[in-house]
C-alpha cells in the first residue's frame, strides 16, 4: 500500500509539472522525482492509459517523450499538483530541525522556522491537526553551534565568492589563515563539512564547520568546477583507507569488539581468538589515532607503530601529572 | 498495476465533475471496475478505493444537499490543489538545503516524502526558474548498499507505525549481549543523532520505554491486524529528547550535575562550538577556557575528556576527577 500511495502522489505531481515545464528533459525529470529514467518511461507509458469517462480518445492523458524531452498535451484537469501530505510536511519539518535550537545564532534558523510555519499553514485543517500531533515524534538533532558559519557559507557557495577564514587544524593544534573557494556543504554523521578549494594548499580540501574560528565573505568571484560532487568528495575524504601506506594497527578488547565491528566493518578488522579485535587503518593522522584510542580509556591500544604507542603513554602520564 | 489506474481514473473523474457524483453514476461510468461480482464485493472494493485515496492525502468527501436533492462524492478542486505558499527565496533556499542534507544522509524515515515535499514547495513558489542554484537540483541517488536499503525500509515502516500507532514486532540484537531477542514494541518516535537513527518505544518484553539502535534491528513486522485502528496511545507529555541526546553526557540518566573543565586554546573554542556550550558558561583565562557543563550522565563525558587528554583538565566534581585519573592510569598500563 505504501507503494500505491507513493505512486499516486508522484504521478499526480508529474503531470502538472510537465504541464508547467513543457519539454522538460527526461533525465532532469527523473532526478527530480527520485527515480531512474527507465522507471520514469514506464510511468509515462502507464499514464497514457489514465483517462476519464466516457473514455473517448480525447479523454486520456496525452503525455509523451520525444528526443529526450517530455510533453503533455491533454492534462485532463491535472494542471495543479495536490497539496502537501502530512508526511511531506513532517519530512520538511524534520529536516528543518537541523537548524533548530539556535534562534539567537543566525538568520537561517529563523528563516527555516518561518518557512515550515508557512508550509504547515498551507495544509488542510485536518492534516494540520495531524501534523501537530505527530511533529514531536520525529527528531533530527543538528549542530546548532555551526549555524552562523553555515549561513555565511551557504550564501558564499551560491554567490561563488571566495571566503577568508581562520581555521583550526586538529592535527597541528593550530589556528591558521585560509582563503577558500567554497564548492558545497555536506552533513556527515551529524556534523557539517565544507568542500572547497584551498588557495594556500592549492588543492581541494574538506573543512569541518565547527573548526572555523571566523569566516568573511569576499568580493572575489570564482568559477566552480563543472560536474564536481561536493557530497561525494566529503564522503570519500572522510573515509579511512582500508589499504595503503602508513599503517596503524589498533587492538580493541572483547568488551568493545561488537561496537567496533559496527564502526569499522570487515574490510578493516580481524577477530582474534580471545574475542578481541584488530583494526588496520591507513593514512590517518597521528593526532586522530592518539585521540581515538585514548577515548576508549584502556579498552583500546596502539599495536603499531611502536613510537605512536609510546607517545600515547607519555601523553597519558603528562595528563595524569596534572592531577597530582 | 490495475488498481493505480482505476484510482487515477476515479480521481480525474471526480476532479472534473461539476457536482457531487453518486455511487450509481460512478458504477455507470466505470462498468468494468465496479459492475462485476456481488453487490457486497463491489461495495467493499469501492470502500477500499476510497480509503486509499484518503490515505494518499487527497480530499475525497461525501456530501449531501437535501434542498437540491444532491448526494455524492466530490474532490473539491480548491482543497485538492496545492495552494501558493509565499516562501521567499531565502526560505526556499534553506528548506532545500535542510532537505538535501537529509536526503544526502542516505536513509531517513521520509526520503520519498522529502523529495515530493521539496518539489511541491518549489512548484508552489513558482519554481523560481533560473533562480537560486540550490533549488534547481536534488542530490543524486547514490548507489545503495544492502544495509542502507534495509535501514531505509525499517525507518519508513516505523514512521508509518508511529503515525498509525501500530505495534511492531522487533527482532533485535542488542550491543551488550549476544542474545537476539524478539519483542513487541509500541513505537513512540524516531530520532537521529550524529547520523544514527534510534527508535524510542514501549518494550513489552522489558515492560519499559526503551531506545533501540535502528541498525541493530534484524527484523521488523508491523501489526497487520486492523491497520486503521491504533494499538496504543502515546503517553501524556511524551518527549523524544528525554531519551535521545546530542552528546552522551546529556542522556537523562541522573539528576543534573555540573562538571567544570579547563581546556587549552585553541582546541577549547572548537569544543565549545561542538558541545554547544552557552557563552555564559564559558570563562576565558590566559590560554584556556573554563567551561561549566550541565550533565545528566557524568561518566558520559569521559571519552571526550580522554580525547582532549593533554589539553584538558577536570576541575569538578571529584568523582569525575577520580574516574579520569583511573582511565589515564589504564592508558599508561595498556601499552607497557
Amino acid at each position: 500500500m505504501i507503494e500505491l500511495h507513493r505512486r499516486l502522489n508522484t504521478l499526480l505531481f508529474l503531470v502538472p509539472y510537465v504541464v508547467r515545464h513543457r519539454g522538460v528533459e527526461l533525465g532532469d525529470l527523473a532526478a527530480r522525482l527520485g527515480m531512474g529514467e527507465d522507471e520514469l518511461l514506464r510511468e509515462i507509458d502507464f499514464l497514457l492509459m489514465v483517462g476519464r469517462p466516457p473514455f473517448q480518445p480525447n479523454d486520456f492523458l496525452d503525455i509523451y517523450h520525444e528526443g529526450g524531452r517530455v510533453y503533455v498535451d491533454l492534462h485532463q484537469s491535472l494542471e495543479q499538483p495536490p497539496h502537501l501530505t502530512v508526511f511531506e510536511a513532517l519530512a520538511l519539518a524534520c529536516a528543518a530541525q537541523l537548524f533548530a535550537g539556535a534562534e539567537e545564532r543566525g538568520e537561517m534558523s529563523l528563516a527555516v522556522r518561518l518557512a515550515v510555519d508557512k508550509v504547515v499553514q498551507s495544509l488542510p485543517p485536518e492534516a494540520a491537526n495531524l501534523f501537530d500531533e505527530l511533529a514531536s515524534h520525529y527528531l533530527i538533532l543538528g549542530e546548532s553551534g555551526t549555524v552562523p558559519h553555515l549561513d555565511l557559507l551557504r550564501r558564499a557557495v551560491e554567490e561563488r565568492r571566495e571566503v577568508d577564514m581562520e581555521y583550526y587544524t586538529a592535527s597541528r593544534d593550530k589556528v591558521g589563515q585560509r582563503v577558500v573557494r567554497p564548492y558545497g556543504l555536506h552533513l556527515h554523521e551529524g556534523a557539517w563539512y565544507l568542500a572547497a578549494h584551498c588557495l594556500q594548499r592549492e588543492a581541494r580540501r574538506v573543512f569541518r564547520l565547527s573548526r572555523i574560528r571566523s569566516a568573511t565573505m569576499t568580493d572575489r568571484i570564482f568559477d566552480p568546477p563543472a560536474g564536481f560532487d561536493p557530497a561525494g568528495f566529503v564522503e570519500s575524504s572522510l573515509t579511512v583507507p582500508a589499504s595503503g601506506s602508513n599503517r596503524v594497527v589498533i587492538g580493541f578488547s572483547p568488551r568493545v569488539a561488537r561496537w567496533i565491528s559496527e564502526r569499522w566493518g570487515p574490510a578493516y578488522l580481524t577477530t582474534e581468538k580471545d574475542g578481541s579485535m584488530t583494526a588496520r587503518l591507513h593514512d590517518v593522522s597521528d593526532a586522530y589515532v592518539l585521540a581515538y584510542v585514548a577515548s576508549f580509556g584502556g579498552e583500546a591500544k596502539i599495536l603499531e607503530p611502536r613510537e605512536l604507542a609510546e607517545r600515547l603513554t607519555n601523553q597519558a602520564r603528562d595528563a595524569l601529572a596534572k592531577y597530582g | 498495476m490495475k488498481k493505480a489506474e482505476r484510482l487515477l481514473d476515479l480521481i480525474t473523474f471526480l476532479l472534473n465533475a461539476r457536482q457531487p457524483v453518486s455511487f450509481e453514476q460512478i458504477q455507470n461510468e466505470f462498468p468494468e471496475d465496479y459492475a462485476d461480482g456481488s453487490e457486497e464485493a463491489i461495495a467493499r472494493k469501492f470502500e477500499r478505493d476510497k480509503a486509499d485515496i484518503l490515505d494518499a492525502g487527497l480530499p475525497l468527501k461525501f456530501v449531501q444537499d437535501e434542498e437540491e436533492d444532491l448526494a455524492g462524492y466530490v474532490i473539491d478542486r480548491d482543497s485538492y490543489a496545492l495552494p501558493s505558499i509565499s516562501l521567499g527565496p531565502e526560505e526556499l533556499a534553506v528548506l532545500y538545503m535542510a532537505g538535501s542534507a537529509v536526503l544526502d544522509m542516505g536513509a531517513s524515515p521520509f526520503s520519498h516524502d522529502l523529495v515530493m515535499a521539496l518539489n511541491k514547495i518549489g512548484f508552489a513558489a513558482g519554481d523560481a526558474r533560473g533562480g537560486s542554484a540550490s533549488i534547481r537540483s536534488l542530490p543524486a541517488n547514490r548507489m545503495e548498499q544492502p544495509a542502507a536499503l534495509r535501514r531505509k525500509d525499517y525507518l519508513e515502516s516505523l514512521r508509518r507505525a508511529i503515525a498509525g500507532r501500530k505495534s511492531v514486532i522487533l527482532f533485535y540484537h542488542s550491543l551488550w549481549s549476544d542474545d537476539k531477542t524478539r519483542r513487541t514494541v509500541d513505537p513512540y518516535g524516531l530520532a537521529c543523532t550524529r547520523g544514527t537513527w534510534f527508535l524510542v518505544g514501549y518494550c513489552h518484553l522489558r515492560e519499559a520505554i526503551r531506545v533501540f539502535h535502528v541498525d541493530r534491528i534484524t527484523g521488523l513486522e508491523v501489526n497487520r491486524f486492523k491497520p486503521r485502528s491504533p494499538d496504543f496511545a502515546f503517553p501524556q507529555g511524551f518527549r523524544l529528547d528525554g531519551y535521545v541526546s546530542k552528546h552522551p553526557w546529556q542522556l537523562k540518566l541522573h539528576e543534573p550535575r555540573e562538571a567544570v573543565l579547563r581546556i587549552e586554546s585553541p582546541a577549547a573554542e572548537v569544543f565549545v562550538t561542538e558541545a554547544e556550550i552557552p557563552p555564559d558558561r564559558v570563562e576565558r583565562t590566559d590560554q584556556a577556557l573554563i567551561v561549566r557543563l550541565q550533565t545528566t550522565f557524568l561518566q558520559g563525558l569521559l571519552p571526550t575528556i580522554l580525547w582532549h587528554r593533554d589539553k584538558l583538565q577536570v576541575l569538578e566534581p571529584p568523582e569525575l576527577v577520580a574516574s579520569t585519573r583511573a582511565a589515564l592510569q589504564r592508558l599508561v598500563e595498556a601499552v607497557s
